[in-house]
């Protein structure tokens, strides 16, 4: 693990120098190969080393795997040990790996605007630490959740300093925590456990895309795998609108803005009925009137008894609203009454193993450090941007009035004056660090790659700031052991004593060696119930008169943070297919009152202020509601976040994301924003299927239906064997093949962007995506078939279908596309002549085409795949299931004359190591045993368009559907 | 008569008109990047900027990569036919002749990633040393030069001899450990070379050469070499 | 085999003499008149322009022009089956009237096939400027490489790389055959070495008995071997679509659709370059209306079957019951595309109608102008097809709208300017209409010496 090896990363630009340089134009010239000088251990030129680190994209805290290729990160996976995302990772995760590549990095310290040196930037840090101490002025810490030492060194510190500590997440769940205070008395979150749900009634919070981890995708996808637990879920969503996670409802309550509540505390009436309840709770729900409730939210009661009765029947769960709930933190209070009635607490819904929010603060506790700002010496900015985050100007005058301002950024932000010193901390890869976001789980992080800039961590900082201020040197009592020289050295000390002690292990060097390698250690704490002491109900809001506002974070730039990673609006947002900008959601007949069109913006006006945005308009929004997505739209925050889009924060007039009455009027045609989604729904075509859940095992799936659809096939050419003009091609070995669950899939877009990580896929901005040349090998399918209380969303990911008999591979001239003996539709980019024949005649349109060779700015070049070739302009590409990693595996086993078993297979690709929900399952056909084999004789498994017979390497598993309405297979057709 | 005569001057006309009215619009921003950048004339200079107005090739948010019409081939191609190839100036005029072939040093000695990786492997500084720290090199420029490369910590600027282009996928591994000889590609360096020197195209084609009918894969597949030689085929076993 | 028929059919001024032919037909070519010199500026400022779009769309790629995706086919192919049509109605005049001893295709034979040469150059333009990478181009063609690489022969591509060649060399060696008696008459009009550039090309035309029987057995076999060429290669340019399984392509009938459409654009364009050709070079005597009436005749035969290909198809979309078929062709006419769809129509199946009427065919600005307009529909017809069934492909969620930019119109401006470059060099340097035919159809005269060069 010594560091030192990682000094010398960059002496190899030489070999892995391809990457950057590649190119198919079949000229190059001679190139330098620079040899190391000293070789490190671990690194093999041409080898990947994985290193188990920890993801900091959000507060929850996964682990992840960093693929090192010649002294560069090239990719982020999710850690299979780590308990929170078990090997997968979101789409926030993977785009984070841009953050140490962003060319809007920092390249040292700066103080007030001007480049500096550490010695001096650090120097004046020091002086005005002792400024403010001799003028008694405070100390104060502003900043994201951090946990473990980490945070630890931070509070040793400024506590020595005798300074405050704030840390606040913009999307904490506050509201829940308060609640979850009020109800149970415990100071903390329950944590949901969705696998063993049957019913699943969320009032709003959008816990499968930004509200909560992985672990949720993976609940949610278990209760919904009739071979997993013998149920499938049901998902009933209780919300004014439809976010990323509750398009995937099954039954949709459009229950007015603000009276969730009303609505959770009706349900948890008529559930207590139901089961006779008799606990602590009874006594509140005496005098609940349900009809006046359900009147007032405007859903229908038959839905609600219905519900009741499946609540009562078996095991549910509730969840809490979100950010775009009204009155968010009565619903909390609502919804854990409910779970409390429905008996779920300490079975569904438990205490124990929970976020970590001991040093978590309330926005309270920010505005009281934003008021005081005039009292403060000097405060510590890390890595919050109070400014673009919080309503108003009131951050904004604060900073002002603060002394000295150290902010520790990687990257520009709204919140640096003029004034401040920027210590570049360096980013998650090239530093120490750890967390404990969830109770018992320490994650560790270790230093992946050699930092790109001149930077140092911020544990780093506090101890040389300790030391040069005299702290530590083990005179006053708690600081018992003098300070460490390193964070590393700080790190280890405190786990040694923190977790190492807790341990059942022996020996610390085997701990740590394993802690290093494992990336961390895991207690796994038993989970418990609580008791229910909520003395009188919420406050229950009522309808409100007017238009009701309400934003909802982007589902990769979350609340801002992210804004400058160009995959973060390249990717198309999963529900409305936009890239590249800020949208309004409004009701199709608000849409229509306005006389929108297309490329229309809309003018949102609240007391606070006014934006012009684009609009979607969406079959499941309430025409009194109007919801605005986040984190777009920055004033000098790094080129690409400052490039579109208005943000939404600016029409608050408090710091909740909902509830201010805002009005919508049509403003210019100006909008940049487009989608990447052709048509809301699949136009009563053959494409999607659902499988009713009843026909479920009766073998009524569409899994029989292969053959059977327009145009109708004489039976006598499959009896004559005369159906396929070619034979079948032969697959001696492999038949590579994936099969998607659609029934588990929850569109959170993670598979896109593992997919632009691992193939240089390039990102052509707002501009050629308004022309529709987005370059993403996977689309997002998004068909909107139902509307109302049955909103029937269906996703499916469509990718290169690897047909065998594929139309693309017959029409090639030059013969650049062909089928390969493992199966594989292979596509020979320095063959293409671009004559996109081919892709006229992929009935997937799966095909992207390089109109222009898009370029990659400076840095983000050294984070490009060498095993993939990036291609220029005039090439035709698409999927080939990542051909470099089966290419890498087998040569693996072919060291030892084997063939690749099917557990090297299942997670091998990025798309399915990614997914949540674990619904992408690749392998190997012409293996029986092999998972995917059996996924494909799946009585819901379907090939796409199968009546093409194109004999696909891609099979769908069919969504199943608890409607009773008769839609039809096709939606309809 | 006219009518000819005039009828070949329009041509004439014809394709100076079209090539001047083809380039003018880049005259602008030629001078910008001559300014900006090396002032070598390379024709992207005279191509006008993409409809978007400005160079495309200068965006700092999505830069677009301009098809160069007269590549730059630096004089010289690390692969193709062989009387092409030079013998390249290299840093440090390292014999293999010397060290292969009189001290009967084993080429993986050095080039010691062959069988773990797609590289070969250019040996460390460090690999030298381990004999030449105890190796006078007084009176030896070219040792000196090693020593002074390894003192000053920066690698040694090989240039590469045996280059090909980004889209092919080529492991030693797979090579070596199927038993090919290193110099049935990179001929006889022990006997024949001080530099290394290109003996071979590097071409697909002398690829495929081998790629066919490969007597070492009879000898590996036994029964399934026929299998084995139709997967050589493939032009995804070399191509990215 | 000279014709020994009557030639009371043919409308022709028999008061004319041989030599009185050969100089009014060889006039234009020793004057240089002002219109001549417009047409030709206007033609090198088009060149110009589209030369200045090609080279944007050299070197930064494709995406200058308006593509988007799943839309990769656009103006580019749209032109290329246009030229292709248009280079149907010159071999098909000559070489199928020829057989069929139709007196009134000798007008106009010539120019007709002059025309099929330079409409088939410029086609063959777009196969190059349409890929992506042009440069590499040439792979298309198979040659033995040291890649030991070959070429994909299942590709519909691949068969139009043969077929518009073979069609190009068998048209310009009939027009060559066609033009030698003529070349020997220049070759004796002029003098010095024009007269030696002439003479090399009329490889010793002395117009003896002799060779006229040659002459005529050669005509007509290579008449014979041009013939089925006119079916084969715009069934074979049909076929890139109807061999792909895109929607609104796959479909048996569009060879026969193809060709009908390629000699009904093709002899309207004969028409559209016809009137102002007879008009400028005052050849009323030889090129009027009794030949545009009967091309007009062709156009309204090939129209009507033209129009029934339309019905048929939609008839057979609608029969199959085929959601993605009927879709598609829903789609052209209510939606992103139903202008184009419209413009078809009109200009194709309607306009046209108005031919039926004897004064509309023989009025020569009605030939001209309805002539333009079914130029213009069946260049929309092409449009049609490709751009709305590539925008609605099968799958809903990749739907897209395409429209050409002004790059992509720069390159077909470009195309326009390159073919009457040819044709204007070419009325400047060969004889535009077939002095030897023309000549046949005159009453022989009182015998005399070497009749066909005086």
């Amino acid at each position: 693990m010594a560091d030192m090896n990682r000094r010398d990363f960059l002496k190899v630009l030489g070999i892995s120098g391809t990457a950057s340089a590649c190119t198919i134009d079949p000229v190059t010239p001679i190139e330098k190969v620079l040899p190391y000088v000293v070789t490190p251990d671990q690194i093999i030129p041409g080898v990947a080393t994985w290193f188990a680190t920890q993801c900091t994209a959000c507060p929850v805290g996964c682990g992840v795997v960093a693929k090192n290729r010649e002294g560069r990160i090239i990719m982020l996976e999710g850690n299979r040990e780590h308990p929170t995302n078990n090997g997968s990772l979101c789409a926030k995760g993977i785009t984070d790996l841009q953050a140490t590549y962003s060319p809007d990095r920092f390249t040292g310290p700066m103080v007030a605007g001007q480049d500096s040196t550490w010695d001096d930037a650090f120097g004046k840090v020091v002086s005005a630490v002792k400024a403010a101490q001799s003028s008694g002025k405070k100390i104060a810490w502003l900043g994201r959740e951090r946990t473990g030492a980490t945070a630890a060194i931070t509070d040793q510190v400024i506590g020595a300093l005798g300074g405050s500590v704030t840390r606040w997440e913009p999307l904490g769940k506050e509201a829940l925590r308060k609640a979850t205070k009020a109800v149970f008395g415990i100071d903390g979150v329950p944590s949901y456990a969705l696998s063993q749900a049957e019913t699943i009634i969320s009032f709003g919070a959008d816990f499968l895309s930004t509200w909560g981890g992985p672990d949720h995708h993976h609940g949610y996808g278990q209760s919904r795998d009739p071979d997993h637990c013998g149920f499938v879920s049901q998902f009933w969503v209780v919300e004014p609108r439809l976010s990323n996670t509750s398009v995937n409802a099954d039954i949709h309550l459009s229950a007015a803005p603000g009276t969730e509540a009303g609505v959770a505390l009706a349900l948890a009436k008529l559930v207590a009925d139901e089961r006779k309840y008799s606990g602590p709770a009874s006594s509140l729900l005496t005098d609940i009137d349900v009809d006046g409730l359900i009147a007032a939210a405007g859903v229908s009661k038959d839905r609600m008894i219905e519900l009741a009765g499946r609540m009562a029947a078996n095991m549910s769960i509730a969840m809490p609203g979100g950010t775009a709930t009204v009155n968010e933190e009565a619903v909390a209070v609502a919804t854990l009454i409910l779970n409390e009635v429905a008996g779920n607490i300490g079975e569904t819904v438990t205490f124990g193993q929970d976020a970590n929010l001991a040093g978590v603060s309330y926005y309270a506790d920010v505005e009281a450090v934003l008021a005081d700002a005039a009292n403060i010496g000097v405060l510590f900015l890390d890595e919050l941007d109070i400014v673009y985050t919080t309503p108003g100007s009131t951050a904004k005058d604060a900073l002002a009035l603060v002394a000295q301002i150290v902010a520790f950024q990687n990257e520009p932000s709204e919140s640096l004056t003029e004034s401040s010193i920027v210590l570049p901390t360096g980013t998650t890869l090239e530093n120490w660090g750890d967390n404990e976001s969830i109770m018992g789980r320490h994650t560790l992080q270790q230093p992946a790659m050699k930092g790109l800039k001149n930077t140092r961590g911020s544990g780093d900082i506090m101890l040389a700031l300790a030391k040069s201020l005299g702290l530590g040197a083990g005179d006053d009592d708690e600081e018992a052991t003098p300070l460490p020289d390193t964070f590393q050295a700080f790190l280890m000390d405190w786990w040694k004593s923190n977790v190492f002690a807790k341990s059942d292990a022996t020996d610390w060097d085997v701990f740590w060696r394993s802690a290093v390698q494992t990336g961390g250690h895991f207690f796994s704490r038993d989970v418990h119930s609580a008791t229910f002491q909520l003395a009188s109900l919420p406050e229950v809001g009522g309808t409100t008169d007017g238009v009701t506002l309400g934003l909802f974070p982007h589902h990769i730039t979350y609340d801002g943070r992210h804004a400058n990673r160009p995959w973060a609006h390249e990717m198309p947002e999963p529900v409305t297919g936009f890239v590249w900008g800020t949208w309004a959601e409004i009701s199709l007949a608000t849409a229509e009152k306005l006389g929108l069109e297309e490329d229309d913006k809309v003018t949102l006006t609240t007391a606070a202020g006014s934006i012009d945005v684009g609009f979607f308009p969406s079959p499941g929004i309430r025409d009194d509601m109007v919801a605005v997505v986040m984190g777009n739209g920055h004033e000098g925050a790094g080129r690409y976040a400052d490039l579109t889009g208005a943000n939404p924060v600016r029409l608050l007039t408090s710091m909740s994301y909902a509830g201010d009455k805002v009005t919508v009027t049509k403003a210019g045609k100006t909008t940049h924003i487009s989608t990447q989604l052709g048509n809301i729904d699949q136009d009563n075509r053959p494409i999607n299927y659902i499988v009713k859940a009843k026909d479920i095992g009766t073998g009524k799936g569409p899994g029989g239906l292969v053959h059977l659809h327009h145009p109708p096939i004489d039976e006598r050419l499959i009896e004559n064997n005369l159906l396929d003009m070619y034979p079948e091609p032969e697959h001696p070995t492999y038949r590579f093949a994936m099969a998607i669950d659609l029934n588990k899939c929850t569109g959170c877009a993670a598979c896109q962007v593992a997919c632009y990580a691992e193939n240089n896929i390039g990102v052509v901005g707002p501009e050629q995506n308004r022309r529709g040349r987005h370059m993403g090998w996977m689309r997002l399918s998004r068909y909107w078939e139902g509307s109302g209380e049955e909103p029937d969303v269906r996703w499916q990911p469509t990718m290169c279908q690897q047909c065998s008999h594929a139309p693309c591979e017959g029409v090639c001239p030059v013969l650049a596309t062909y089928h390969n003996l493992d199966g594989l539709n292979a596509m020979i980019y320095n063959r293409c002549v671009g004559t996109r024949y081919c892709a006229n005649n992929c009935p997937y349109s799966a095909r992207r085409f390089n109109y222009h060779t898009y370029d990659w700015p400076e840095a983000f070049h050294m984070m490009l795949n060498p095993d993939v070739m990036t291609r220029t302009m005039g090439v035709m590409e698409k999927c080939t299931f990542c051909v470099q990693r089966i290419r890498e595996a087998k040569s693996d086993y072919r060291d030892h004359g084997q063939v690749v078993p099917d557990a090297a297979l299942t997670k091998l690709l990025p798309c399915a190591s990614a997914c949540g929900s674990d619904c992408i399952t690749f392998g190997n056909l012409k293996d029986p045993e092999s998972e995917v084999s059996k996924k494909f004789e799946n009585e819901r498994a379907y090939p796409m368009l199968a009546e093409l017979n194109t004999k696909p390497g891609v099979r769908y598993l069919a969504r199943i559907s608890h409607s009773e309405a008769e839609t039809g297979h096709g939606g309809g057709h | 008569m006219r009518s000819q005569i005039i009828a070949a001057i329009c041509f004439v006309a014809l394709i100076a008109a079209g090539l001047t009215f083809g380039l003018i619009g880049g005259e602008s921003h030629a001078d910008e990047s001559a300014t900006e950048e090396s002032s070598s004339f390379e024709i992207r200079d005279v191509i006008p900027a993409g409809p978007s107005g400005s160079d495309p090739s200068k965006d700092e948010l999505f830069p677009l990569r301009p098809y160069a019409l007269i590549p730059d081939l630096d004089g010289q191609v690390a692969y193709g036919e062989v009387e092409y190839a030079p013998l390249l100036e290299q840093p440090i005029e390292y014999s293999h002749k010397l060290h292969a072939g009189e001290l009967q040093i084993a080429c993986e000695y050095c080039h010691s990633q062959a069988r773990r990786s797609i590289h070969a492997g250019v040996p460390e500084t460090e690999t030298c040393m381990n004999c030449h720290k105890v190796i006078p090199n007084e009176g030896r420029p070219e040792l000196q030069k090693l020593t002074a490369f390894y003192e000053s910590g920066d690698p040694i600027p090989w240039q590469k001899v045996h280059d090909l282009p980004d889209f092919v996928y080529f492991s030693h591994k797979r090579h070596v450990r199927g038993g090919v000889e290193c110099t049935e590609c990179h001929g006889n360096m022990a006997q024949e070379m001080t530099v290394a020197k290109r003996v071979n195209t590097l071409q697909m084609g002398w690829c495929l050469d081998c790629h066919k009918d490969h007597p070492k894969v009879d000898e590996n597949y036994g029964a399934s070499a026929a299998l084995r030689r139709a997967e050589l085929k493939d032009c995804l076993t070399c191509h990215k | 085999m000279a014709n020994t028929n009557s030639n009371s059919e043919a409308k022709v001024d028999t008061e004319l003499s041989y030599g009185q032919v050969t100089s009014d037909v060889l006039a234009p070519l020793f004057t240089m008149g002002k219109p001549y010199m417009a047409g030709m500026g206007l033609v090198l400022l088009g060149l110009a322009y589209g030369g200045w779009c090609i080279i944007q769309q050299l070197v930064w790629g494709l995406g200058v022009a308006g593509y988007s995706q799943p839309d990769f086919w656009g103006l580019y192919i749209t032109t290329f089956v246009f030229w292709v049509g248009i280079g149907h109605a010159g071999t098909l005049i000559s070489a199928v009237l020829f057989l069929f001893r139709s007196k009134w295709r000798t007008g106009v034979y010539r120019a007709a096939e002059a025309m099929t040469i330079f409409a088939v150059m410029t086609a063959a333009l777009f196969p190059a400027l349409h890929v992506g990478r042009m440069w590499n181009a040439y792979w298309l063609f198979p040659y033995p490489n040291q890649r030991q690489l070959w070429q994909n022969f299942k590709s519909p591509l691949m068969w139009d790389v043969f077929a518009v060649s073979t069609y190009f060399t068998v048209s310009t060696i009939f027009f060559y055959i066609g033009l030698i008696p003529d070349f020997a008459a220049m070759r004796d009009r002029t003098r010095g070495v024009i007269s030696k550039m002439y003479g090399s090309l009329a490889i010793g035309w002395r117009g003896t008995d002799r060779q006229w029987r040659h002459y005529m057995a050669a005509y007509g076999f290579f008449a014979a071997f041009a013939t089925p060429l006119v079916l084969s290669v715009h069934s074979i340019v049909s076929w890139d679509f109807a061999m792909a399984q895109t929607a609104g392509w796959h479909s048996t009938l569009f060879p026969p659709y193809f060709v009908a459409g390629a000699i009904f654009s093709g002899c309207a364009m004969v028409i559209t370059l016809m009137v102002p050709l007879s008009a400028i070079f005052k050849w009323e005597k030889y090129i009027n209306v009794w030949h545009f009436e009967h091309l007009a005749k062709m156009c309204l035969l090939t129209g009507g079957i033209l129009t029934y290909a339309y019905l048929m198809e939609y008839f057979i979309a609608w029969y199959s019951d085929n959601p993605y078929e009927w879709g598609i062709f829903a789609f052209r006419v209510v939606g992103d595309y139903w202008w184009v769809f419209w413009i078809m129509v009109v200009c194709n199946c309607i306009v046209p109608l108005i031919w039926w009427f004897k004064k509309a065919r023989t009025n020569l600005w009605c030939l001209f102008i309805v002539s333009i307009v079914i130029n213009i529909g069946m260049w929309f017809e092409r449009f049609n097809i490709i751009a709305s069934s590539l925008a609605h492909q099968f799958d809903p969620a990749a739907w897209t709208y395409y429209l050409p930019n002004y790059i992509e119109i720069g390159v077909l401006i470009f195309s326009f300017s390159w073919f009457f470059l040819w044709f204007l060099l070419f009325v400047k340097v060969m004889p535009s209409v077939a002095i030897a035919e023309v000549k046949e159809l005159l009453p022989p005269p009182l015998k005399q010496k070497g009749v066909a060069a005086k």
